[in-house]
């Protein structure tokens, strides 16, 4: 042995031994493993200097940004001496963000020292709305509302209880408390967000979002740059440059200049709505030039069920399905896309030259955009996905996953079953094929007398600001005989919460427990979002047995709330609730968080415990110490794997090769998801797909296989719509007035984040106001506009005001308005860094909103609120907005046809007008549209049970009622 | 191997607390304090390769480039900065997992174990040692050798020694000269280019042959008896030279003529012999300099 290999073999071993104690062998900032993050063995004492050189010792704990939903790691420093937050940065040890936040990660420092937030609970004084508040106890709020949730429970008025999120930040948490209560009371935000896009990916591979494996990309097709600049910002940004940087071409359909379409080797501006018929003119070339995978369609595709049900006189052959395939697209010519999208057909033509190119290497996206902006959107990402399945580039690298294969939920240690109730509130039977709940209808309903609420929370939502029709939310939520108590749980000032009974303050991301696991790439991983002060305190010894001892004020935390209010609601265990949350370590005891996690983590998190071990820890101080961890790398195609032979008994195979058996089904820890295809007729439950002789695992969709052809769309009552196709918009140009433009407004600046980032300083002075983008052409047609004249938009029932913006990044004929914006407040209280403070005024339909004022700078603690240099912080335009659900899909449809003119004289800027009454015609025309569940039902239920549902009531419970069938 | 060359790689980064620990590994016979790095490494030998092999002598430009480059073609995402010493020794010891560290295994057994070709992975290894390693550390190591802290000097010996073996190990011996430095013209007379592109191609290490830090200019305002001002090294050179360009020209042919004497460190062959050579011939232009500049002085006194 030379002497270098004897030195060599002396670093290696002291790397070894190095690692094997859980430290790190090269420090940062080091450019040989992208170390550039302190030492994760120093993180209990990293010193810095400060800008005056002096040395700073703090604590790195791990936690999670709750900002959007893309849940990245983030690292707080806290202070040794003071305990308290300095600063938040990246967390290296987290699989998705690898360390890397965007500017909202540590702006959470702003939104923690905000001076104007909410620090203990408040009760309404007076009218609600009227904006007088008085400090509750926590024990008040919690009997109160305990009390009115026992006898609606016991009352069977159980139908009365509403959680309605926004963003959950958590997997499934909530969700269980509900099924615990009995309750079918579950309403998301996500029929104004992605079920759209949701439905698209549902109908084909059984689960509702995709997973692009963006990194390992040849080709990345977009139709999603809000998502990019949004949502999954940073870990799918960050991947889709990595790509790029390694030579990757990359394609965005956006008919705005976002920020991703900067980076587009295409960038397509097509007419709103029109995504499809360019996707199907692509599809259409890899048909007709031979391109696409013949193996993987074969195998993979439910071509004979299609045949069976569209052409059961053809030989069933897959040659006879190529055949039709070929004439099916064949009216989506390249010029027939050009002549509905306004991009011209050499583009189209080289887009799909790149995407027949890329093979198995194709990452699509598509989430919100065109799909969560038109009727029919869902068929946008159809038929995005349908370019994926026709080249074989599904769950393959650099292809496009089902989320659920890169998602990991760890199975908590109670699991209530589900209820035995329906909702019609948030289920109502036109919408049976809905992703989600019809959240952003619910005050139409109150007001048609659909039912009442008696206890409807509110949690980190803003339904008044965020749905459209704004002016409906408050016309139910102040009218106390249909909505009996607003609870409002979140961290922070919003419109909907000056509307609220109690306001409970709920802590953000450096403040709660939460699990999460999102798909960023072909892995899966666990992480963990804590309360820094809590887990700083344990790390000096001194054990916290209630999140409040730490955080501001009385913030508290959900996991701790919920469980406080179950056992109130239920104390002496008489209604089956207080039991699923109850310590098993201490039985007659109310759960703790750190029983619930570590339970979860040593049981539920397979290697966790082994790693954890192995740095001589247990997996609850683990994930306390690092805030996340990676189960799997390279998941790969879960459906080509083969079914175990246990699982294989008294099997039989249905018509197209779904396979059943009736073995049962082996416990798993992962919780995630999935739907529920039906058993066969003597109930054994399909297990997998006969795929050239072999059982596979295949998709978790009826056929076991993608959908080109879904039976569940056919049968349902929209046979049309059952394969891939191109639905004209409801802001198709033949469908405008000649004075028309197409408003989008569902794009936003990538700093702000809804309605949860006002209170962060930094953000606001990066992003305060919502300019109208308006092409030169266009602002020329309007005589002469300039960018900051004043405009105001009319939609269908109403219109606002604001400035312009005259810009190319918009497409002739299209303006857009960026969500965010707009934030307003009715009294002098609140947020006063973006909000407006505006009057409102009512009569007889018709809401007017004046600005009384805009942002100015005000006394605090914070000096930096007297540096406030922004007044304008835009306009609210969703107030100006219809509800438009989609039929099918129950998507609101966000696209606005909208008249543009010079504002008239006595209009500010941010007013709005509107009449509700207009908006209630608005909804009853779409309504109109739908084909409900009493018509079209083939087996007399609401909704077909395997489709996905939050909670998943009994299949009783999913028969219609016999005063609804008599409607049939 | 490759984790000594991680190891080594790391010891070029400013001194933090772990690096003790590789001090200890490499029995190297101190470690180097926070003043010795900022001396050798911020002030005096910047440690990319852009500064070396750029015909600009800058930070940058192509020749960081072409170190990009090598990531891109391997299908990695280039760093910030990937001409960084630090950075190449890292990727240079990432092909080497690759490769593995017994040439006696055979690559086709190897790319089972690394899932990387490893065919690739041995040419990009060559490439990077050679055309981005070797190319310019011969004449840096020198100058580590020559002005850092016996910390560093004990480090550059190492890490001399290391190269020296993996270019026995990997390289032929008849491999062309490397395309940056074939790439990069002669300084040439002042008379053909001016004085202001004189200066900046004397302070090209890849045009000059010659690494001209701080610290020698120091020396040679010291050892020609000039006034030193005190500034960035183009300034301070130009500053001699109007003070007494015969002097400093002669000054500057000496360092030229030690450079071109200096024996190859680690990079014997061809790429030695260039850097001899490219430093002979700045001394012949030098000696041409100064014997005009001192013709002009004589006519100027005349």
């Amino acid at each position: 042995m030379s002497e270098l290999e004897r030195i060599g073999d002396r670093v290696s071993a002291a790397e070894r031994d190095t690692k094997a104690r859980g430290e790190t062998f090269y420090p940062g900032a080091s450019r040989i493993h992208l170390a550039a993050f302190p030492p994760k063995e120093r993180w209990d004492d990293w010193v810095e200097l400060d800008s005056r050189r002096a040395e700073r010792r703090t604590m790195l704990v791990p936690t999670t940004c709750f900002n959007c939903e893309s849940a990245c790691g983030l690292l707080a420093y806290v202070d040794r001496e003071t305990l308290q937050i300095r600063k938040f940065e990246g967390n290296p040890e987290h699989p998705g963000s690898r360390g890397r936040n965007c500017a909202k990660g540590p702006a959470t420092l702003n939104q923690v020292t905000d001076p104007d937030r909410i620090l203990a609970p408040l009760k309404r004084v007076g009218a609600r709305g009227e904006g007088r508040w008085r400090q509750a106890s926590w024990e008040e709020a919690l009997d109160d509302i305990a009390a009115r949730i026992r006898a609606a429970i016991t009352e069977d008025r159980r139908n009365e209880i509403m959680y309605h999120v926004g963003r959950p930040g958590e997997d499934g948490f909530t969700e269980r408390v509900l099924a615990s209560w009995g309750v079918d009371g579950h309403n998301s935000h996500t029929n104004v967000c992605s079920s759209g896009a949701r439905a698209g990916y549902h109908f084909w591979m059984g689960i509702d979002r995709p997973s692009p494996d963006h990194a390992g990309a040849d080709v990345i097709l977009l139709i999603s740059s809000h998502l990019e600049a949004g949502h999954y910002f940073n870990p799918h940004a960050q991947r889709v440059m990595d790509a790029k940087a390694r030579g990757a071409t990359l394609i965005v359909f956006d008919t705005r200049l976002s920020n991703t379409a900067t980076h587009a080797d295409h960038w397509l501006a097509p007419q709103p709505g029109s995504e499809a018929a360019i996707l199907l003119a692509i599809a259409r070339h890899l048909i007709q030039t031979g391109r696409y995978d013949r193996a993987f369609v074969r195998r993979w595709w439910n071509w004979r069920e299609y045949l069976a049900a569209e052409h059961p006189h053809d030989p069933p052959t897959f040659e006879r399905f190529e055949q039709i395939l070929h004439d099916l697209y064949a009216e989506f010519t390249f010029a027939f896309a050009a002549a509905e999208s306004g991009v011209e057909e050499p583009v189209i033509a080289r887009v799909a030259e790149a995407v027949a190119g890329a093979g198995t290497r194709l990452s699509t996206h598509n989430w919100r955009s065109a799909a969560a902006g038109n009727l029919g959107g869902w068929q946008v990402a159809r038929c995005l996905f349908l370019l994926n399945a026709l080249l074989g580039a599904v769950a393959t690298e650099g292809g496009t996953f089902p989320n659920a294969w890169n998602k990991f939920v760890p199975k908590p240690m109670h699991v209530p079953g589900h209820p035995d109730t329906w909702n019609a509130l948030t289920w109502p039977q036109e919408y049976p094929l809905a992703m989600n709940e019809l959240s952003f209808l619910l005050p139409h309903f109150l007001k048609e007398g659909r039912g009442t609420l008696d206890v409807y929370f509110t949690r980190v939502y803003n339904p008044v600001w965020t749905n459209p029709d704004g002016f409906s939310w408050l016309e139910a939520l102040t009218d106390e005989s249909l909505v009996g108590l607003h609870v409002a749980l979140t961290p922070t000032w919003s419109e909907t919460a000056f509307f609220a009974d109690y306001v409970l303050p709920m802590g953000h991301s450096s403040e709660r427990h939460d699990v999460h696991s999102y798909e960023q790439y072909d892995g899966q991983w666990v992480g963990f979002r804590q309360p820094v002060l809590r887990a700083a305190r344990e790390r000096l010894g001194e054990p916290v047995a209630d999140t409040r001892e730490v955080n501001p004020g009385e913030v508290w935390e959900e996991n701790e709330f919920w469980i406080d209010l179950s056992w109130r609601i239920d104390p002496d265990g008489e209604l089956g609730i207080r039991r699923h949350h109850e310590s098993l370590e201490r039985p007659g005891e109310k759960l703790t968080v750190d029983e619930y996690y570590a339970w979860m983590f040593a049981h539920s998190v397979p290697g966790l415990p082994e790693r954890a071990a192995a740095e001589g820890l247990t997996p609850l101080a683990y994930m306390r110490r690092y805030g996340a961890f990676e189960i799997a790398r390279g998941v790969g195609q879960l459906h080509e794997q083969p079914v175990d032979d246990a699982e294989l008994e008294d099997v039989a195979v249905g018509a197209h090769g779904r396979v059943f058996t009736r073995a049962p089904k082996p416990a798993v820890p992962n919780v995630v998801p999935l739907p529920t295809p039906d058993p066969d007729a003597e109930g054994r439950r399909p297990v997998g797909v006969l795929v050239d002789g072999e059982v596979r695992r295949g998709f978790p969709t009826p056929s076991g296989r993608l959908e080109f052809y879904s039976s569940t769309l056919a049968d349902w009552g929209w046979p049309e719509y059952a394969i891939p196709t191109y639905i004209r918009s409801h802001v198709h140009p033949d469908a405008l007035a000649g004075d028309q433009l197409v408003l989008l407004s569902t794009f936003r600046l990538p700093v702000q984040i809804h309605t949860r980032s006002a209170n962060a300083k930094w953000l606001d002075e990066i992003a305060h106001t919502n300019p109208l983008w308006l092409h030169p052409r266009d602002a020329e047609r309007l005589g002469g506009v300039r960018t900051g004249d004043p405009l105001r938009v009319e939609t269908e029932i109403g219109h606002f005001v604001l400035r312009a913006w005259v810009t190319e990044g918009i497409r002739p004929g299209v303006v857009a308005c960026s969500h965010h914006m707009g934030r307003w407040k009715p009294h002098a209280g609140g947020q006063r860094q973006a909000m407006a403070t505006v009057d409102l005024s009512r009569g007889d339909g018709r809401w007017d909103m004046r600005r009384r004022h805009g942002v100015r700078p005000f006394d605090s603690a914070d000096a930096d609120t007297r540096r406030i240099w922004w007044s304008d912080v835009g306009v609210h335009q969703n107030l100006a907005f219809p509800v438009h659900p989609d039929p099918v899909s129950g998507m609101h449809c966000w696209h606005q046809a909208v008249r543009v003119r010079r504002a008239e004289p006595g209009d500010a800027v941010g007013d709005i007008a509107v009449d509700t009454r207009a908006a209630h015609d608005a909804y009853r025309r779409w309504l109109e549209a739908t084909r409900p569940a009493c018509a079209v039902s083939p087996d007399g239920t609401r909704r077909p049970y395997w489709l996905l549902r939050p909670l998943k009531p009994s299949r009783d419970a999913y028969r219609l009622a016999g005063d609804e069938v008599e409607a049939r | 191997m490759s984790e000594l060359l991680r190891a080594l790689a790391v010891l070029c980064e400013p001194p933090a607390a772990g690096h003790e620990r590789l001090v200890a590994a490499l029995e190297l016979p101190a470690s180097p304090t926070a003043s010795e790095h900022t001396d050798l490494f911020e002030l005096q030998l910047p440690p990319y390769a852009s500064v070396h092999l750029g015909p600009e002598g800058m930070l940058g430009g192509e020749a960081r480039d072409r170190a990009a480059g090598v990531w891109r073609a391997l299908g990695l995402v280039p760093p910030a900065e990937p001409d960084h010493l630090a950075t190449l020794l890292g990727l240079y010891a990432t092909l080497s997992d690759t490769m593995g560290s017994d040439p006696s295994v055979s690559y086709a057994a190897r790319s089972e174990t690394t899932g990387s070709d490893p065919f690739v992975s041995r040419f990009a290894r060559a490439l990077v040692l050679h055309e981005h390693l070797l190319s310019w550390l011969d004449p840096w190591l020198a100058k580590v050798a020559e002005i850092g802290a016996p910390a560093y000097r004990a480090w550059g010996e190492l890490l001399g020694a290391v190269l020296r073996s993996e270019s026995e190990r990997l390289l032929a011996g008849d491999e062309p000269l490397p395309a940056q430095l074939a790439l990069a013209a002669p300084l040439e007379p002042p008379e053909r280019t001016g004085g202001g592109a004189f200066l900046d191609a004397l302070l090209a290490p890849a045009r000059s042959g010659l690494i001209l830090t701080r610290d020698d200019l120091a020396r040679a305002a010291r050892e020609t008896g000039l006034a030193l001002r005190v500034a960035e090294r183009r300034y301070v050179l130009r500053n001699l030279m109007a003070q007494d360009a015969p002097a400093t020209l002669g000054w500057l042919e000496e360092e030229a003529r030690r450079a071109a004497d200096r024996p190859a460190r680690v990079a014997p062959g061809a790429i030695a012999r260039h850097w001899q050579q490219r430093a002979d011939g700045t001394a012949r232009v030098l000696a041409h300099a100064r014997h005009q500049a001192e013709e002009r002085e004589v006519t100027h006194a005349r």
